[in-house]
């Protein structure tokens, strides 16, 4: 938090749920999500924020551009490496 | 795997799925550019962002592919000719054309998997370069050169250099320098004619392809060994890994992981 307010960063909050294939919030992350994210935008209001979710072979998110309520949930991603790990199943929606 | 790549399966079992999804940037579709084009295309990759802002003259036929006689008459983009290239392979291809220097309208690279760049000069190079490190994007970068130096045959180089986030960029290599920035910069204006010929883009563009199908479909299972930087002499006829791919990187000085995002003044 206190390296987000220095440095204007985003913050995404991370954890794992056991198991494989896209993993799914939980209806306790989802209750703990307004506070998670009014703590962020203290932070820093003009960066998106957001929850990373992996599971053992997937990972997703839900992101909150600034001043929007509603987030972008996202299931398109690449792990920039060598080489390159990716899973196109989803789109950014 | 679709029948379409029953050729090309050893690639992996992903590959319908990479050809369908990645998406692809390639800035410059001139002499370099066209080659990575009709070669993606003929993979069959399917999503485009394509950036270049020229039109075809008479010059430029000896060796840009796809280009002809009657796209000079015609005075046709280079733009059009690539998206005709494409389309001629890949109909239902999705493809984002930008008509103006890459600077001014950078944000549809950030959504690219790859980032090609094709491009005259130091500088250009430098700036995009540094646009897909801040983008965690590979970037892939061919040019090529021909000097004469005194009363000796003209010296045909060339370079393929694959700027990986993590990995050493095309500073730490020392390809790119104050030096050769400053002189460039010096010689704005009086560069001249630059020499460019057909083959020596055929073999960067390959290489540069080859380079961007093994990070993406890891088929040689020895990705994390890929060469980087690639060095051709055409005078001799060779490419073959540059002499500092063989130090020992522990990161890039230049680019670190903490500097990434868009530039906030």
């Amino acid at each position: 938090m206190k390296r987000a307010d220095e440095n204007k960063e985003g913050i995404l909050h991370a954890h794992i749920h056991i198991g494989r294939g896209f993993p799914r919030f939980s209806r306790d992350d989802v209750a703990d999500h307004p506070n998670f994210l009014r703590s962020f935008r203290n932070a820093d209001p003009k960066m998106p924020h957001g929850f990373l979710l992996l599971s053992n072979d997937k990972m997703m998110a839900w992101v909150w551009a600034p001043r929007n309520e509603s987030y972008i949930d996202i299931f398109r991603y690449t792990i920039v490496g060598l080489p390159l790990s990716y899973d196109w199943l989803g789109e950014v929606r | 795997m679709s029948a379409q790549n029953n050729r090309q399966s050893f690639l992996g079992k992903s590959l319908d799925d990479v050809l369908e999804n990645c998406l692809i940037g390639i800035v410059g579709l001139g002499g370099g550019g066209s080659q990575i084009v009709q070669q993606l295309a003929h993979i069959g990759f399917k999503r485009f962002v394509l950036y270049d802002y020229d039109h075809i003259e008479d010059t430029n036929l000896n060796r840009l592919v796809g280009a002809t006689k009657l796209d000079v008459e015609l005075g046709l983009s280079k733009m059009m000719i690539a998206i005709r290239l494409i389309r001629g392979l890949q109909p239902d291809a999705l493809i984002t054309p930008v008509d103006k220097r890459w600077q001014e309208e950078p944000e549809y690279l950030k959504s690219c998997d790859i980032i090609f760049g094709c491009l005259d000069g130091y500088k250009n190079r430098s700036e995009l370069k540094a646009l897909a490190r801040r983008s965690l994007i590979p970037y892939i970068d061919i040019g090529m050169d021909v000097r004469k130096v005194e009363d000796e045959p003209p010296r045909m180089s060339g370079q393929v250099i694959a700027s990986i986030p993590g990995f050493p960029c095309m500073r730490c290599y020392g390809f790119l320098n104050e030096t050769v920035l400053a002189e460039e910069t010096m010689a704005y204006g009086a560069v001249g004619i630059r020499p460019q010929v057909i083959w020596p883009n055929g073999v960067l563009a390959s290489t540069a392809v080859s380079i961007a199908i093994n990070l993406l479909m890891n088929w040689t299972e020895k990705c994390d060994d890929q060469t980087l930087y690639y060095e051709y002499d055409g005078n001799k006829g060779t490419i073959k890994p540059h002499l500092k791919c063989e130090m020992h990187w522990q990161s890039c000085e230049h680019y670190k992981l903490e500097n990434v995002g868009d530039i906030r003044l």
